[in-house]
Formats: structure tokens, sequence, C-alpha cells
């Protein structure tokens, strides 16, 4: 009864969108939790799913093609689980794919924490599998995480590594992960120019910190880095990062805390950075694109930001330090988790669960 | 009556615990902007107390007077059965309740602290404290006859807990006040700005004053005139409505409601005639 529901739901909402010229279609079956997923040819994707299950889908006939095998445990619950999955820059000829999630960790009294690893994606199995970043940044519960990772052109990967809530004041400390995020090699090794290397008490992997819940990562094509952030009640950012940065969670902030208190009166500080664009109230941004496709050609070159609390996509075009913003897909009336673009340049919406859904916008 | 006094000073008590209870999240965060080189000023600290009184505190009146309801049953119970009369069994009660009402917060929202103040084992014991001081207050309150001039000392203090937080909000975050009222703070001239502050301020804090000698003194005379000043900002709205073309606000209904309220408190009083003090 409740995919008829679904179905009729995408029928009517495509019918309605018609005269903007593109339509939503689902793309196979309900989804438990779906978090991210990354192209790995034309046609097939891997999905993550927060439950710890990593899957391969093909987008032409929405069937499950298999469930990879050797994907690690993880810690499920809350905002925790397996979170994001990237295929590395040369995929095609070394096949390795990068996880994060979160699992409880031996070395840190079991707490849990967030975890990055890769390995080699060989029929339906994950092969030689190895953890190269574990956050120093322990909680009692998988919450506020961030997981994201992105590519650099310098064959390095940045990981945001979120606050933990309780912990959030060590987001302005350099000895832990909490707040951060960081850069490494793609063997899990500190690159030299990181910009907090060789400096006492601070851990060298750090390349930027004052962050709170980092729930997108962008590298452009000429290396520039975006990112966006969750604020408690307002104050949900869009940042450039870049190393070394303050960008000054909690101690400045547009925004009050869940409870109702104010975490800081402040909005500004020297040596603490500006948010590009903030909400407020929150929109709870979730995934990140800049869009580069002639297939919907008006939209080429302009970012996307799914949004969960508005549940609806913000697409943003930012001039000269400028941001103009445009509500799209708010008739969904969905928690959207991620936006991607297709190899076709169509653009796919995962749904959060429990109700999970992929939707695929074509025109 | 006298049954009315047993819910009125739940409230209270409530309202008492949540007025200790708030500081200490605002000056847990306070503190550590200190330490980070961001030492706020006196004027930054009553600006975020006050903020928090209203923006944390109002809402955990509710949280604690459940829990007070609870508590203050059962040692209200434990107090008929061992036939004791002792304020510190209440007190106990009380910080029963707040710890209790604490832990369930974190327990059901994710496991996480969403009370800053209540992160650290100094700040849970101070949070206890406060719900033990709210129960020595229920036990004594409920000590007192209760009264017809409690009553209404109970009703007029509702307003002025609200007119006193608009008028708090005027002194301290005058831009997010005047947002709240339709202007664009930032786009009024210098002159407009002085003049948006200081007569705000100035209407607000004049009204509260009303309201406060009411409720000490019992006169008519000062409900009626705070009515008198409401009445007319609700006439003069409908003016500008009509004749002025501004559209239908929100502040129509809030001046009807202080209006009436004001006018009634008064009437009640005055119809009563001179009640002793």
């Amino acid at each position: 009864m409740r995919d008829l529901l679904k179905t009729f739901f995408l029928l009517v909402i495509s019918n309605l969108l018609a005269s903007a010229e593109f339509k939503f279609q689902q793309i196979g079956e309900a989804q438990k939790d779906p978090w991210s997923l990354a192209f790995i040819n034309q046609d097939q994707f891997l999905l993550s799913d927060l439950s710890g299950e990593l899957s391969v889908i093909s987008l032409t006939t929405g069937e499950k093609l298999y469930t990879v095998e050797g994907v690690p445990e993880v810690a499920y619950g809350s905002q925790g689980g397996l979170s994001d999955v990237k295929v590395d820059p040369n995929f095609s000829d070394n096949g390795l794919i990068y996880l994060s999630y979160s699992a409880k960790d031996p070395e840190q009294d079991n707490a849990v924490t967030l975890f990055v690893g890769k390995g080699k994606l060989v029929a339906d199995e994950l092969k030689d599998f190895s953890v190269i970043f574990k956050a120093k940044a322990p909680r009692r519960v998988p919450i506020h995480l961030g997981a994201k990772m992105a590519f650099l052109p310098d064959s390095t990967i940045l990981i945001a590594s979120g606050d933990a809530y309780d912990k959030r004041e060590k987001a302005q400390t350099l000895d832990n992960h909490y707040g951060k995020i960081v850069r490494l090699n793609l063997d899990g090794s500190v690159p030299e120019d990181n910009p907090f290397v060789g400096i006492d008490g601070a851990l060298p992997e750090i390349y930027s910190y004052g962050h709170r819940n980092m729930q997108g990562l962008l590298v452009l094509s000429d290396g520039a880095i975006i990112e966006h952030e969750h604020g408690p009640r307002g104050g949900d950012e869009l940042n450039i990062i870049e190393p070394g940065k303050n960008y000054g969670w909690p101690a400045i902030c547009y925004c009050i805390d869940y409870s109702g208190a104010q975490i800081t009166p402040f909005t500004e500080k020297e040596g603490m950075e500006q948010p590009l664009k903030y909400w407020r109230p929150s929109i709870a941004p979730s995934g990140f694109l800049f869009y580069e496709s002639d297939y919907f050609a008006e939209w080429d070159g302009h970012y996307f930001v799914s949004a969960l609390a508005s549940k609806d996509v913000r697409k943003l075009s930012i001039t000269n330090g400028q941001v103009e913003e445009e509500i799209l897909f708010s008739d969904l009336d969905a928690r959207i988790r991620n936006i991607y673009q297709t190899p076709k340049g169509s653009l796919i919406l995962l749904v959060d669960g429990p109700d999970g859904r992929i939707i695929e916008l074509t025109k | 009556m006298q049954i009315l006094k047993y819910p009125i000073f739940l409230i209270a008590a409530a309202a008492i615990t949540a007025a200790l209870v708030t500081p200490i999240t605002s000056v847990s965060n306070l503190i550590w902007l200190g330490m980070s080189e961001m030492q706020p000023n006196l004027f930054i600290w009553l600006k975020v107390i006050l903020f928090d009184l209203f923006s944390l505190g109002l809402p955990l009146i509710i949280v604690f007077a459940i829990g007070f309801a609870i508590a203050f049953s059962v040692a209200a119970l434990i107090a008929k059965v061992f036939k004791v009369k002792n304020a510190h069994l209440y007190g106990l009660a009380g910080g029963v309740a707040v710890g209790v009402a604490l832990i369930l917060m974190v327990e059901l929202l994710f496991k996480t602290h969403p009370i800053a103040g209540n992160r650290t084992l100094f700040g849970q014991t101070l949070h206890i404290v406060a719900g033990y001081i709210g129960g020595l207050s229920y036990f004594k309150l409920i000590q007192k006859d209760f009264t017809v001039k409690s009553v209404i000392r109970f009703l007029a203090c509702l307003p002025l807990i609200l007119i006193f937080s608009i008028t708090a909000s005027w002194i301290f975050d005058p831009a997010t006040a005047a947002e709240s009222f339709g202007f664009n703070f930032s786009e009024i001239s210098d002159l407009g700005r002085n003049t948006l502050i200081r007569d705000m301020t100035a209407f607000f804090m004049a009204n509260a004053i009303f309201y406060l000698l009411g409720i000490f003194t019992l006169n008519p005379t000062w409900f009626f005139a705070s009515g008198t000043i409401y009445a007319s900002a609700f006439v003069f709205n409908l003016m500008a409505i009509n004749f002025y073309g501004t559209s239908q606000n929100e502040a129509l209904i809030a001046e009807a409601i202080f209006a009436f309220c004001s006018f009634g408190l008064g009437f009640w009083l005055f119809r009563r005639g001179k009640v002793k003090n």
C-alpha cells in the first residue's frame, strides 16, 4: 500500500513538474537508509546505506545487482553507520574505493569514532580493505560525524570530522579531530605541506578547524574547496575552505542552541573566517553538487545543496563572493539526503530513511 | 480557593528552579568564551543571561513543572503516610525531579546533552541543588493561606513576564526586537534607530512598571493605566489598517489580549474595593 502511494505521489509530482521540462522517477525499490552513492561506470553505481550495506545498482533498470562483501562492521544508529563512498580518481585502473563509517575503536575505550578506509572492488567483494584514518574524536554515540570525503587534484583526500555535539569546544583546539577537516595522502600518510605539520600540540593531518557537522565537501577543478555544515538553530554555513584557517565554531555563530540558549553572543572575530552564506532558520544542508553538464544546460555551472529540514534543494550561483539562491523541488516534500549528477547529466536525489528512495530527475 | 494554590505554587517553584538553572548554561558558555580570549563584558553577560532566561528558561518551567507534579505528589503521600512535615522532603523531591528530567533529556534526545550547563558533574550538581531549592520554595509557599489577592498577583505576573521579556529584548538586542516588529534595523537612519530604541523601550518598560506597581499595591489604577495604553495601541492599529492601508498584523491580537487582561484585572480589583495588602 505504501509503495502504491509513493508511486502515485511520484506520478502526481511528475505531472505537476512536466511544464518545467523535467520529470522524476524512482530508481529501484525503497531503500532502508541511503546515504551516499558513487558511479563505477556509465550505468552502475555504488550505494552506501547507513545500516552498513554497500550495494551496486543499475541506473537504467533500477535493479540491485549485488551486495558488496567485505565491508567493515559499522556502528549503525542515530546519525552513524556506513556513510560516504567515493571511487578513486583512477578507479578504472586500480578499482579502489574509499568508505567513511562510524565504528567502535578499542584503542579509544571502545568509544565510537569516524573511520575512513579503502579497498579494492573485485567483482562483488571489497578486498585488501585497510583503514587510512581514524579520528581522535571518541564519542558515546555516533552523532555529528561529518564523514564527508573529497579528493584534491594533488592526489590527497580531504575528510570532514564532526564535533560530536557534546564536544563542541574542542573544535577550537588542534590536539584532536573534533570539528576538523583533515588532509591525507591516499595511503593515509600526512602530506608534508599540511598547515600544522611541525607545530607543537597540533595534529599534523588537520587542514582547517572550527567546524561543526560538515555535510557537504566539494573540490572544484581548480582545487578550490567549498564546504557546508549544520548549525544548531540557525547558523548553517557555506564556507570557502583554506588551509590552516579557523571557521569559528562555537566561538562565533549565527545561531542559538537547540535548547534555546545562546551558545555565543559573537558572530565575528579577528582570525576567524566568516561564512560565504549562512542560513537562519536552518535548512540542514546535506549533499553538495557542482553541476557540469549540457543535459540541463541552464543549470550548468551552478551549485546544488540538498536539504533535510527544509525538504528541498537550493540552487546556488556564486559570483564574486555573492550567493544567489533558488529553492527547487519543495513539492517533493522529502528530506533529501544527497544529490548527485549521473554520467549522462541527469540528477539523482537520495531521499532520507527510513522511507528511503532513489529518485532520478530527467528531461 | 485553597485548592488552587497547589498548581499555582507548583508553577512558581518550577519558575524559581528554571531561573536558577538557566544561568548555569549561560555562565558555562560565557566562561568558555572568556578562556578562549573572547572575554564578554558585563553588558554581554547580562544580555546573554536575560536572553537565556526567556529562551531556555520558559520551556524549562514546563519540563520542571511536570517533574515536580509527580515528585511533589509522591512527597505529599510520604508526608501523609509517615506523618512528617519536613521541607527537606520536598527539597529532595525537587532535586530528584530535576535530576531525572536531565537524565531523560539525555537518554531520549540522541544521548547528548541539550542543556550545555549539564555536561559536567559540577553543572549537574548545581542543577540538582536548584531543584532542591525549588522543592523547599514549594513547601514554604504551600504553608501560606491562599487568597484572591494571591490569584490576582499570580495572573498579573503572566503578562508581566511577557512585557518584561520584550523590554529586555529592546534593551539588549534592539536589532532582533526591531525585526520582530517589521523594521529592517540596519536600513534605518541613526536618528531613526535612536528614536525606535528609546520610544519602544520606554513604552514596554513603562507598562512593565505599571504592572509591577499593580502587583505590589493591588491598586487598580495601575492596571487601568496599562490597559489604556494597549487599548489605544489597538485602536490606532485599526486606524492604520483602515485609513492608511497597512496590512493586518499579529500585534493587533496581542494588543487586544493585553488590554483585556489589564482592564480585567483592574475591574476585578475595583469591584472588590480596596483589597488589603
